[in-house]
């Protein structure tokens, strides 16, 4: 009876481990165990330019091409998405765009697919950077870009125009019922270097940090690798894992596209990231987003496309779909 | 229960359950690897 009880005891042990992990860990990540899923969030059939129902910004445009025209190739972040598809909505004719769905897997990592000789694409930062770098892409809507994308255009010997078009904020966010509201740049670099690893040190419950990152290339890890000057935490604790965890995004990538209200952003120096605070300049953590092409690509209309983005009528649609314009 | 059977049966029991929880913890770390930060943050317990 006593040796039953004994695996019986011991079976238990171990599915109380098994369910611990379970509830901390497995039931965060079982919607998302494929290998593309970090780049996937954007559901593109939300922003396809012409249809009635799209969630577009749509302004009386004095821009409009003509079937026929030599029309620019558009791509960009995913973040970006409905910028760009908005400028298509409004600058291009009908038709110009063949969405062709598709299943997301690992082989199409992103689960969206247009037509080769569509005018909209959607490759996101990593791969649709290298294709407007190659000519395939004419105009790429993205964060900064990195120092080895840079490197990348250097080394094909492409000179590339890089455009401010619009203001962006860096945010951090927690847990929505994380009791921690604010932080300060400092105290944010600290975190990420290691040398603060509990929530007790910055004000909130005694909790371990569980400081998250992203993948390398994408414009929020850029724009975290500027923000950290490049001295960035390598190894951390294994266990922090299990504890409250912090990451960063960009201010509408995470409240207007994604949209999880289990989550916060964070005040940083005690200023709120809104489209007032950036634009006035308050939020410490503000970015331009810009327009990226080559200087070489002969096509007229890409500039006036660049031209337009910059007019009143441009700025205008892009404060109206929720990002901050220049000015 | 014979001492033989008890040891017999005590070895495939940790066996199981060792080779079950080195799996599942396999799988954590292939999944918090490549998942959607926003979503793995927005389901944390917090009391």
């Amino acid at each position: 009876m006593k040796r039953a009880l004994t695996l019986v005891l011991i079976v238990a042990l171990f599915a109380g481990i098994n369910f611990g992990l379970y509830m901390t860990m497995t039931r965060r990540l079982r919607q998302n165990f494929s290998g593309a899923s970090q780049l996937r969030m954007v559901d593109v059939r939300r922003f396809l330019p012409h249809e009635v129902d799209s969630d577009l910004a749509r302004i009386d445009s004095s821009l409009h091409f003509e079937e026929g025209d030599d029309l620019p190739v558009l791509d960009g972040a995913a973040a970006l998405v409905p910028v760009y598809a908005s400028v298509i909505d409004n600058c291009y004719p009908e038709g110009c765009v063949t969405y062709e769905g598709g299943v997301f897997d690992d082989d199409n990592k992103y689960g969206e697919n247009f037509a080769p000789d569509s005018a909209m694409q959607y490759q996101n930062t990593i791969r649709g950077f290298t294709d407007v770098v190659d000519g395939s892409t004419d105009l790429f809507f993205t964060a900064h870009p990195n120092a080895e994308q840079m490197q990348y255009a250097e080394e094909q010997g492409v000179e590339l125009e890089i455009v401010p078009i619009g203001m962006e904020a860096f945010v951090f966010f927690v847990n929505a019922d994380s009791p921690v509201e604010d932080l300060t740049t400092d105290q944010i670099r600290a975190i990420y270097r290691n040398e603060i690893t509990n929530w007790n040190e910055v004000g909130g419950p005694n909790r371990m940090i569980n400081p998250v990152t992203r993948v390398t290339g994408s414009g929020s890890q850029s724009m975290m690798d500027r923000f950290m000057e490049d001295n960035m935490l390598t190894r951390r604790n294994p266990l922090s894992i299990f504890g409250g965890s912090i990451g960063y995004s960009f201010r509408y990538y995470l409240t207007g596209l994604v949209g999880n209200d289990g989550v916060k952003m964070l005040s940083v120096n005690g200023v709120i990231p809104d489209a007032e605070n950036i634009r006035n300049g308050t939020y410490p953590l503000t970015a331009n987003f810009y327009v990226v092409y080559r200087s070489d690509n002969d096509n007229p209309n890409v500039t006036r496309l660049v031209d337009w983005l910059l007019s009143e009528e441009g700025q205008s649609m892009i404060e109206q779909t929720g990002y901050v314009g220049l000015n | 229960m014979k001492d033989k059977t008890f040891i017999k049966a005590l070895v495939i029991t940790l066996a199981v359950c060792i080779a079950l929880t080195l799996a599942h913890i396999g799988y954590i770390m292939y999944a918090y690897k490549n998942s959607s930060i926003i979503y793995f943050i927005s389901q944390e317990i917090w009391p």
